[in-house]
């Protein structure tokens, strides 16, 4: 705990130079707000699914918060250090680096918060009739299922990061995932509003819970049992991919050879 | 004039030589083009699922809306972008002198010699959506409706040259200037639909402001016979007023061009 307190502390003071966080914010916020528009105009002869405007408003703020807490993007500063061989100094450090990314991932989240709660007061100004769940326990439930959904995208990434070791081009797989996440979680479409055959289906992977099941905590869609057995199956999925992420790990190390190693 | 074309030819020769090296490249490239257009198509399909017409437009009119996207993303990353990150480096590290040095137009050597083949694979693909969504609508554009297409997709590639000329320009003040091209790169994603389905305020904001309507939205409106044809003279003129006033812009700023040694 205290190597992650100060490796989050150095990675902090970076990030706050970091120029590519601007292009994601950015994009963050675009994709989503041209989606919104687009349901925005098709609600206007009435109300699609179980959404009528507001509750589109209600739905993509809460989106992009949840995008914002738990979003990753260190894989560019992996896919550069494994390939230069920067890897090797972590190496040597009595530290799994698998510490060390997750706390450079995470030293970006109090700066994001800082701004998307003025933000998100603004939206609540502007726009009358939103609707969050705001009482105390879907708070708690929601923040949780917000650690839960974070872990589960920081080992997904971390993992496809580590098929580096074999292929150069591990941020082109990325690319892939990026296309399934985007679609799949409810990051873009609420998922309910998929036909309901693509529905059923996604229930099942884990990109729901990623961006979907927090959504619609936040939203107040979602009964409090309901809640906590999502949560529970979260961190199923976050322990099957942490497994397979160390088997992972321990054959790409046996391969690894960056300069000088 | 002719001078310059020839050593334009001379800049792209080279390039294609080398870059025909890496042949295996273009198939995977090719590859990774297929996925924002299948993607794109995705959540267009869900929209149209649950609404025949999206801002006036059907799904199969809306398909060339993603070819017109596609295209002015290729040719962007094909003969914009790699001229950017070169002629900002330049500026940031007082190289530029070796350029603006040549016997030659300093603008067309900083901003146009730089090009990455690679990427003509989403040119491709887009015109590939064009034809597949007239094909599945089973409409033969005119002759007429045909050549003012052909005239704005250049004149929507002169727009699109000069705002990033702009935007780089100030690389001579502000040394850092990426974060600019980013923005830029916001307001394309909105041409990725038919611009009827924003609202009031952006739609006369992406047509006269940051007119991205002209690169995706009317040309396809246009080849559909859905806007008046007099269309194609409103982007000749964007992208001329545009292109004097960047060209312009540049020959000022570059007096402020302090190089590393001066």
């Amino acid at each position: 705990m205290k190597r992650f307190a100060a490796e989050f502390r150095a990675s902090w003071n970076l990030m706050i130079e970091y120029r590519i966080m601007v292009a994601i914010w950015i994009l963050t916020i675009v994709l989503p707000l041209i989606m919104l528009a687009a349901w925005l105009s098709i609600a206007e002869n009435g109300p699609v699914g179980a959404y009528d405007r507001t509750s589109f408003i209600s739905y993509y703020l809460a989106a992009l918060v949840v995008r914002n807490m738990t979003g990753m993007w260190f894989i560019w500063e992996m896919d550069s250090e494994l390939r230069l061989g920067a890897l090797s100094f972590r190496l040597l450090k009595p530290m799994d680096p698998i510490v060390h990314y997750l706390a450079y991932a995470c030293s970006s989240k109090p700066l994001r918060l800082l701004i998307l709660v003025p933000l998100t007061i603004a939206v609540f100004l502007v726009v009358p009739g939103l609707k969050w769940a705001l009482d105390p326990l879907s708070l708690v439930l929601f923040v949780a299922s917000l650690a839960g959904a974070l872990m589960i995208l920081f080992l997904m990434q971390y993992t496809i990061g580590l098929f580096g070791f074999w292929i150069t081009r591990s941020l082109s797989v990325n690319d892939f995932w990026f296309f399934t996440y985007s679609l799949a979680s409810g990051y873009l479409v609420p998922l309910d509003l998929f036909p309901p055959a693509v529905h059923d289906v996604l229930q099942f992977l884990p990109f729901r819970y990623t961006m979907s099941f927090p959504v619609e905590i936040l939203t107040g869609r979602l009964a409090w049992g309901m809640s906590l057995q999502g949560i529970a199956i979260q961190w199923v999925w976050v322990v099957g991919i942490y497994a397979f992420n160390r088997w992972v790990w321990r054959r790409g190390l046996r391969r690894y050879s960056a300069v000088g190693a | 004039m002719k001078k310059h074309l020839k050593i334009l030819a001379i800049y792209y020769r080279a390039a294609l030589l080398t870059q025909m090296e890496y042949r295996a490249n273009f198939g995977s490239s090719f590859v990774l083009s297929l996925v924002w257009p299948l993607w794109v198509f995705s959540l267009l399909s869900v929209l149209f699922y649950h609404s025949p017409s999206l801002g006036g437009w059907t799904f199969d009119e809306a398909i060339l809306v993603i070819g017109l996207y596609d295209i002015f993303i290729g040719l962007q990353e094909t003969i914009l972008a790699p001229n950017i990150t070169q002629v900002t480096e330049h500026i940031q590290k007082g190289t530029l002198d070796f350029v603006l040095l040549k016997p030659a137009n300093g603008q067309i050597l900083a901003t146009i010699t730089a090009c990455n083949l690679m990427r003509l694979s989403d040119v491709i693909i887009g015109f590939g959506l064009i034809g597949y969504g007239l094909f599945r609508m089973g409409h033969v554009p005119t002759l007429m409706q045909v050549a003012t297409f052909a005239v704005m997709i250049p004149a929507g590639m002169v727009t699109v040259y000069s705002i990033w000329l702009l935007l780089t320009t100030m690389a001579f003040w502000f040394v850092r200037v990426e974060n600019f091209g980013e923005v830029f790169y916001a307001f394309y994603e909105t041409g990725r639909f038919p611009i009827s389905i924003y609202n009031r305020w952006l739609r006369l904001f992406l047509t006269y402001i940051v007119p991205i309507a002209f690169l995706t939205t009317f040309p396809a409106a246009t080849l559909l016979g859905k806007l008046p044809l007099y269309f194609v003279l409103g982007s000749v003129a964007i992208a001329g007023i545009l292109f004097y006033a960047s060209s312009r812009f540049w020959n000022y700023a570059i007096r402020f061009y302090s190089s590393a040694s001066s």
